[in-house]
């Protein structure tokens, strides 16, 4: 949880030294090309408005990306947990034995996790974990691990979290598989560049060749 | 490695020959030789470590679902991997002796070197279990197994796009230097002309250089969706 908290102050921190250099430079190139205050101050404060909102447009979106990616790893972790559990394993026991198996960002998390159950043996460890996703079915899963941990049970009770997981996975991957569909095109169309510079190169020649029969070059 | 090496060399000199053929400016000719077969290398190093990656994946998926298979029959561990390993050995298939031991359970977590895909862990540790608790061994690697299934059939939709992808690359690609070279023959005394001139010069030589980068860069996207996706 820590670390993902650390990324978000970063990206926020990054953001500052655009703004500075955006604003600070444009209103000094403008009224040296001889722009009026007037216009300076009026154009200024347009770019910080329209920087404002496609930062927080950017934010928004890396912020869903994340959160996407974190339910993913989630979704991931939770299939080992349930092979765990099915071995009558201890939630707990299963939470530390997956730990090498997990996504280094996760696997931190989990980590945290387990040295907060240590030291307080509620539900709020649970709870404090799960709120770092964006799913409620997260926290309902770990409330379910919560019970099985305290009050005893078989892993054969987590069954119902399956369909909801199954259908998340599915949409998660169709929304992969569309991204790759779009980046294959993207990096295909690529190829275009070199079919402009092709178009460009005789086009040139023949303008060269043009002039020189017109005026003799 | 060979291969890679052959590969690129091949590819490097007939781009060269034909930016030699197209502005027979042996100079640059020669540059775009050693550019080209630098970036090609690093190109088809990374599409060999990739496949190769899929490879082992793939393999790692038949060799738990045979495992496990012979495994629900014999219900031992060292009975059930001297059978699959005699199974691979009928079907020509050594590259499991150098992680062969005395012990089917070493053995079988030596092939943790050959396959590093976090489930093949998960599958050892659930070995180890069985090993010591028993029970019944479909039902204990139902998630494992799950999990590889729905790994391999993704890997293979992947593949499948891949090629549709990587066709429509190379079919542009060719598209773009068959133009060239049809410029070359139907406008001769164009290409004569521009011989000299520097922007043609540079624009040429700038696709030539292009083309192996377009291909890193379509491989650094193809690696990086397809790690997302699987």
């Amino acid at each position: 949880m820590e670390t993902a908290k650390r990324k978000d102050v970063m990206n926020v921190k990054l953001s500052p030294h655009v703004y500075f250099f955006l604003i600070g430079v444009t209103p000094i190139s403008l009224l040296a090309i001889g722009w009026s205050l007037l216009e300076v101050v009026s154009s200024s404060v347009g770019l910080l408005v329209v920087l404002e909102i496609g930062y927080w447009v950017y934010q928004d979106n890396q912020k869903d990306l994340r959160l996407r990616d974190r339910q993913k790893q989630m979704m991931d972790a939770y299939r080992l947990i349930k092979v765990m559990l099915m071995q009558s394993v201890s939630p707990y026991q299963a939470l530390q034995t997956i730990l090498p198996f997990v996504d280094s960002e996760l696997g931190e998390n989990i980590h945290d996790l387990i040295m907060a159950i240590d030291q307080d043996k509620s539900i709020h460890p649970y709870l404090h974990f799960a709120s770092g996703f964006q799913s409620l079915m997260i926290e309902q899963l770990f409330f379910a691990l919560y019970q099985l941990e305290n009050q005893g049970g078989h892993g054969q009770q987590l069954q119902q979290f399956q369909y909801l997981f199954d259908q998340a996975e599915h949409q998660y991957y169709q929304s992969q598989l569309n991204q790759f569909h779009e980046g294959m095109q993207n990096a295909n169309g690529y190829v275009m560049v070199a079919t402009g510079m092709i178009a460009f190169s005789l086009l040139i020649g023949v303008m060269q060749l043009i002039a020189g029969m017109m005026y003799g070059f | 490695m060979v291969t890679v090496w052959l590969a690129s060399a091949s590819l490097a000199l007939l781009m060269a020959m034909l930016h030699w053929w197209l502005l027979t400016i042996p100079i640059l000719s020669a540059g775009v030789l050693i550019i080209q077969f630098a970036l090609w290398m690093v190109g088809m190093m990374i599409w060999f470590q990739q496949s190769k990656k899929d490879r082992m994946d793939s393999e790692m998926y038949f060799w738990m679902q045979t495992y496990l298979t012979t495994l629900s029959i014999k219900k031992t561990i060292t009975e059930s991997f001297v059978n699959v390993v005699q199974q691979y050995q009928l079907k020509k298939e050594n590259w499991i002796l150098p992680f062969m031991s005395n012990d089917a359970l070493h053995a079988l977590r030596n092939l943790k070197q050959r396959f590093t895909h976090p489930l093949y862990g998960l599958f050892i540790t659930t070995l180890e279990f069985y090993e010591v608790q028993g029970g019944d061994v479909l039902m204990l690697f139902d998630s494992i197994l799950q999990q590889t299934r729905m790994v391999e059939s993704r890997r293979i939709e992947i593949q499948t796009l891949t090629k549709r992808y990587f066709f429509q690359w190379v079919f542009l690609w060719t598209l773009n230097l068959f133009i060239l070279l049809m410029a070359k023959f139907v406008l001769m005394d164009l290409f004569d002309v521009m011989k000299n001139n520097l922007m043609f010069i540079t624009s040429i030589t700038i696709i030539f250089v292009y083309f192996p980068f377009s291909h890193l860069w379509w491989l650094q996207q193809w690696k990086r969706r397809k790690e997302k996706t699987l």
